[in-house]
């Protein structure tokens, strides 16, 4: 009985250790994922926000990007739209911080292969962004592609999959 | 001198309703519906709560219901089954977080068209019951892969173009509804 004791309380102790080697030494993977949590987080837009606040959080957003960043997405009712470089993005998260508001942003559905030389990443998820009040919310499949850039994990291309198609 | 039975001390009504008489077997009995209950819930049946109103008046926005995940293990999905659509894979033992619920109006092979909101499947005319509303949608014919199907909503009073529906492929298929 004391045997069993000692090696129930040394495996929870070696998973607590396991548990706490991740969270202070995360490998790539994990980074990413908390990068996107962090990521999803500054896309949402709270119910209100003064001109600084939108500044600040359009500035944040932007450093979750590459320089070189491409978006393309296709939303339904809304057609097709291409964005290239920080400029473009930074116009139209401006445009959606002015005409939205109380806008949740998650990432479901996560997976990340990452290359071989560590330096790229190949992110697939379920991008779902609810307004408070509204009755339905939009979701859609995003495929991005990563890239290391000075220790950092940034979205160099972002772009929506179409699950059903015509 | 007089032996008598052991005397048990009586289980108070309180634990008897928390615990149980024997903890251990209440245990047990916890451990045992928590696996069958993963199990299930995670392999077998996804519970849903339905959102919009795409699958109007079949489904309602709101209303609750399960995926059976293993409806298409020994068999093909059929025309008119109501199935549910994944995005991304899920990550994990979870299912998917969010799925689309659509009908299946064409099968692999198959050449689906709609003129003035009527589905044509190879040229012929689909009787849909189902549909209640019908405004005049307009799709050019389009011929299905192998491996695919193609889905779409009950909803048909509704705009077009706010409405998903087309192909898909068989392995972004998780289940049918149950009911």
């Amino acid at each position: 009985m004391k045997i069993l004791t000692r090696i129930g309380g040394l495996v929870i102790l070696l998973g607590l250790g396991w548990l706490n080697w991740q969270h202070f030494f995360p490998n790539e993977e994990r980074r990413i994922r908390r990068m996107l949590d962090d990521l999803a987080q500054t896309a949402s837009i709270p119910a209100s926000q003064s001109v600084v606040g939108m500044g600040i959080a359009v500035d944040k957003l932007l450093s979750y990007v590459t320089v070189d960043i491409q978006v393309d997405v296709d939303v339904p009712g809304e057609g097709r739209h291409a964005f290239s470089g920080r400029e473009e993005i930074r116009d139209a998260a401006l445009l959606a911080h002015r005409n939205l508001s109380d806008l949740k942003v998650q990432f479901l559905d996560v997976n990340v292969a990452l290359a071989a030389d560590k330096r790229t990443a190949t992110v697939e998820l379920t991008a779902k962004a609810t307004q408070k009040g509204a009755k339905e919310f939009l979701v859609q499949e995003v495929k991005m592609q990563l890239r290391k850039e000075d220790g950092q994990w940034r979205v160099s291309r972002a772009e929506t999959v179409k699950v059903l198609k015509l | 001198m007089q032996q008598g039975m052991p005397t048990v001390a009586p289980v108070p009504l309180w634990k008897r309703i928390t615990i149980g008489r024997d903890p251990r077997r209440t245990l047990l009995r916890a451990l045992g519906i928590v696996t069958v209950s993963f199990v299930v819930f995670r392999f077998v049946l996804l519970p849903v709560r339905v959102s919009g109103g795409s699958m109007e008046p079949a489904y309602h926005n709101g209303s609750v219901n399960a995926i059976n995940r293993l409806a298409y293990v020994w068999s093909k999905p059929q025309r008119g089954d109501v199935v549910a659509v994944r995005y991304s894979r899920p990550h994990g033992f979870s299912g998917p977080h969010v799925m689309l619920l659509k009908r299946i109006i064409g099968l692999p092979g198959e050449t689906v068209a709609l003129t003035n909101g009527v589905v044509f499947i190879s040229g012929q005319p689909l009787d849909e019951p189902y549909v209640k509303a019908r405004e005049a949608w307009q799709v050019a014919p389009v011929t299905l892969a192998g491996d695919e199907y193609f889905l779409i909503g009950d909803n048909r009073g509704m705009d077009q173009r706010f409405h998903e529906f087309g192909r898909t492929e068989a392995k972004r298929i998780v289940g049918k509804v149950l009911w």
